[in-house]
């Protein structure tokens, strides 16, 4: 880890293939799906690379990471918690007014098409398509950590532009 | 040796844009270090604070009571800025029993303050007004070592960014309530509790709150 702190990549690529045993093991107190344990991993791997300027050689690396996968497993069942309970709630949806068809770009297209290229295919993929995260991660060729953030930014952005 | 299985291969992407992400980067300084830094800020403000000293202080100087307080709070401020720099490492996060124990010789310290004899021969309009300044004193000894403390924990990957917040700004209003008993005359205990000690639990909360908007950040970026 000492050496991933200088910028060798050989050491982190060993590293980071090195501790995946390690991480399911630790998050499968957590997670007992396959899928999400698999989600969780890697999502602690992307912790661990943001937080890796914190390690400190002088302590044991198992420890460090340990605490990392603790936090993203919280982390990630927190918004699964939130995610259930917005679920939950629009259980029932309300009939929406429709509206006028005036020949031009609904607001929702509007606001879709006003978002960064990136955001807009994480969301189009995901809510109008939808693909799994994994899916659509792969599509685009990233993360399904990244992936996520960028279709909840765009979900952020489109809500708060109907609102207006 | 990586053991294989059917998620082996979206680790490996993961794994590449890691590594072709990869930078060098500065290590933390060592928390021995940290706390050094904190406890030059606490000497820069008490300096500060030696040149607007209580008239009466010498003689309270010998009281046990004042003494005992003075050096609670001393301690307290240094813990806390201990607990608020350990925080930036995820391994050394203050664990339940020690966030239990600043909880409660917060109480402890409340109720401390509250146990000063109350003066009843002033006006609301003398309270407010000696009061007031009291209050934008503490803000004011506060706004410094606090900035500093968020700063440096912001630098680090702090998992529970509330908590982390929390101390940081506990700690720096804490040094900013001893700097105000070395300045301020007063020894009413209602003065003490409205304008001394509330503006350090209020603060203490605004920066729990700030911690979890804030310090959590560095978990979000993608």
């Amino acid at each position: 880890m000492e050496r991933v702190q200088t910028g060798d990549g050989d050491a982190y690529r060993a590293l980071l293939e090195d501790i995946q045993p390690l991480i399911r093991g630790m998050l499968r107190r957590w997670f007992a799906d396959a899928e999400e344990l698999a989600d969780a991993g890697q999502e602690t791997l992307l912790t661990l690379h943001r937080a890796r300027h914190t390690y400190d050689p002088t302590r044991p690396f198992e420890r460090w990471l340990g605490a990392l996968a603790r936090h993203t497993a919280a982390d990630l069942l927190r918004r699964k918690m939130r995610r259930l309970r917005l679920e939950v709630g629009v259980d029932m949806v309300p009939d929406l007014p429709i509206e006028p068809a005036t020949g031009g770009p609904s607001e929702l297209e509007r606001a879709i098409g006003a978002l960064p290229a990136a955001q807009r295919d994480a969301f189009e993929m995901v809510k109008v398509d939808g693909l799994s995260f994994e899916q659509a991660a792969a599509r685009s060729g990233t993360t399904v950590g990244a992936l996520k953030v960028r279709a909840h930014r765009a979900y952020k952005s489109i809500k708060a532009a109907l609102a207006r | 040796m990586a053991d294989r299985t059917p998620t082996s291969s979206q680790y490996e992407t993961t794994i590449d844009r890691l590594v072709g992400d990869l930078r060098p980067v500065r290590r933390l300084p060592p928390l021995s270090a940290a706390l050094g830094a904190w406890v030059v800020v606490m000497v820069g403000v008490l300096a500060v604070t030696a040149s607007m000293l209580r008239p009466d202080l010498a003689s309270h100087a010998g009281h046990l009571r004042f003494l005992g307080e003075l050096i609670g709070l001393a301690v307290a401020t240094v813990l806390l800025g201990a607990l608020a720099l350990r925080s930036t490492q995820p391994d050394r996060t203050p664990e339940p029993w020690e966030q239990a124990l600043a909880a409660t010789l917060a109480v402890l310290a409340i109720a401390s303050v509250a146990s000063h004899a109350a003066a009843t021969s002033v006006s609301l309009g003398q309270f407010v007004t000696t009061g007031s300044g009291c209050a934008w004193g503490t803000i004011g000894f506060a706004i410094v070592p606090v900035a500093l403390l968020l700063v440096a924990v912001q630098r680090g990957a702090p998992v529970q960014p509330r908590v982390s917040g929390a101390f940081a700004t506990g700690a720096g209003l804490v040094l900013a309530y001893l700097a105000m008993r070395l300045h301020c005359p007063s020894d009413d205990g209602a003065h003490l509790m409205v304008w001394h000690a509330l503006p350090v639990a209020i603060g203490t909360i605004g920066g729990a709150v700030l911690g979890g908007r804030w310090l959590g950040r560095w978990s979000r970026r993608p």
